[in-house]
């Protein structure tokens, strides 16, 4: 158990020390490089998971769509539902064929809490397009591993409350019609911003 | 001058002394967020005042939930941390205690109905000096960054307004 969170350790740091450098690589460099900027390869991948209705999915939804993907739980009141909100935003603020051609994808990562039946009932609050994915711990991992997003269960006793948290990555991730990784967006993005960069992706 | 000086200062102590005795708290723009209908946990989000001296908020209670605790939010290096405030909210008169997203909060643990946009619930925040202070606490869009002040903003975009 000892060597496990050892292990889970530095497997956080590094890709806390990764993703930070890929917001800061994608923030600096201009929308044209960045697009073929360093980090592409290294984020996204393969995935396994039931959306919410309980259809199984894997990366090849990710196919022909321009897809936003976002990493979180149903129990944090505040920070995934900004977030989350802000996706909607975007998806409102295109244009109806803009919006055929984008996918929002909300992956839980705590799977415990976030069943399929739970994700139904979240999911459509922020936007009737928006598709919430969850899974076995083993393939929410795997996900997350992917996308290099980070999670860590935080039990009630550790946290001193009544309930276990989740500690996250509040990343949105933009991912071209290949799959491909494009870029994130930090916490708290304006809509605007990632319309614009739909728009970048969409037009190539 | 010194004189001037010490009698100033002798006055705002005095000042400063009567208020801590008949110090008030509000408790302003209150707002919370609509939840899925099976959320176990929900948030409320305010403004505390003092007109004089200070006082800590340190807890609440709510019909709408098992559970009142106050959270806040810690943003690390793009990581969400929420974490409970060791030792109350402390509120300071002439500068606002904002509890807002991304911050701090007031958590709705073990929620006994799901929170409906447009609605309301109450809430009584138990304060160190002040003791209990109830407000009611307005239910808008899922992901309100602010309370209302314009006609709904609450939901997203054209679509908010379907639970009015
Ligand atoms: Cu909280």
């Amino acid at each position: 158990m000892k060597r496990r969170t050892f292990w889970t350790g530095l497997a956080v740091l590094a890709t806390a020390a990764l993703l930070g450098t890929v917001v800061l690589v994608a923030d600096r460099l201009s929308p044209k490089k960045s697009e073929q900027g360093q980090g592409r390869a290294a984020i996204g991948g393969p995935f396994s998971l039931t959306d919410h209705t309980g259809q199984p999915v894997t990366q090849d939804i990710l196919k022909g769509k321009i897809s936003l993907v976002y990493f979180g739980y149903s129990f944090c009141p505040d920070i995934c539902p900004t977030d989350l909100q802000l996706i909607g935003q975007a998806l409102d603020q295109m244009t109806d064929e803009e919006r055929a051609e984008a996918q929002a994808l909300f992956i839980t990562i705590d799977p415990e809490r976030d069943t399929g039946p739970q994700l139904a009932g979240y999911v459509p609050l922020f936007h009737p397009q928006l598709r919430g994915l969850t899974g076995t711990p083993e393939q929410i991992d795997a996900a997350a591993k992917a996308y290099r997003a980070y999670y860590k269960k935080v039990s009630a006793e550790e946290a001193g409350t009544s309930d276990y948290l989740m500690d996250h990555s509040a990343f949105i991730y933009l991912m071209d019609r290949n799959g491909t990784f494009v870029r994130v967006f930090g916490h708290g993005v304006e809509p605007a911003e990632m319309l614009e960069w739909f728009r970048k992706v969409r037009v190539g | 001058m010194r004189t001037f000086a010490h009698r100033l200062f002798l006055s705002a102590a005095v000042l400063l002394l009567a208020g801590a005795a008949q110090a008030e708290i509000s408790v302003t723009s209150p707002f919370s967020r609509a939840s899925a209908p099976t959320a176990k946990a929900g948030a409320a989000f305010l403004t505390l005042s003092i007109d004089a001296g200070s006082d800590k908020l340190l807890g609440g209670s709510s019909p709408v939930a098992d559970k009142v605790e106050l959270h806040t939010h810690l943003m690390q290096d793009g990581i969400a941390k929420m974490r409970p405030v060791d030792g109350g909210i402390p509120v300071t008169a002439g500068t606002p205690t904002e509890l807002k997203p991304g911050g701090l909060h007031i958590m709705l643990i073990g929620l006994k109905a799901p929170l409906k946009q447009g609605e309301s619930f109450p809430l009584t925040l138990n304060f160190e000096k002040a003791g209990a202070v109830s407000v009611n606490v307005p239910v808008q869009g899922p992901g309100a960054k602010a309370p209302m002040a314009e006609h709904d903003h609450g939901g997203h975009g054209e679509h908010s307004g379907h639970q009015h």
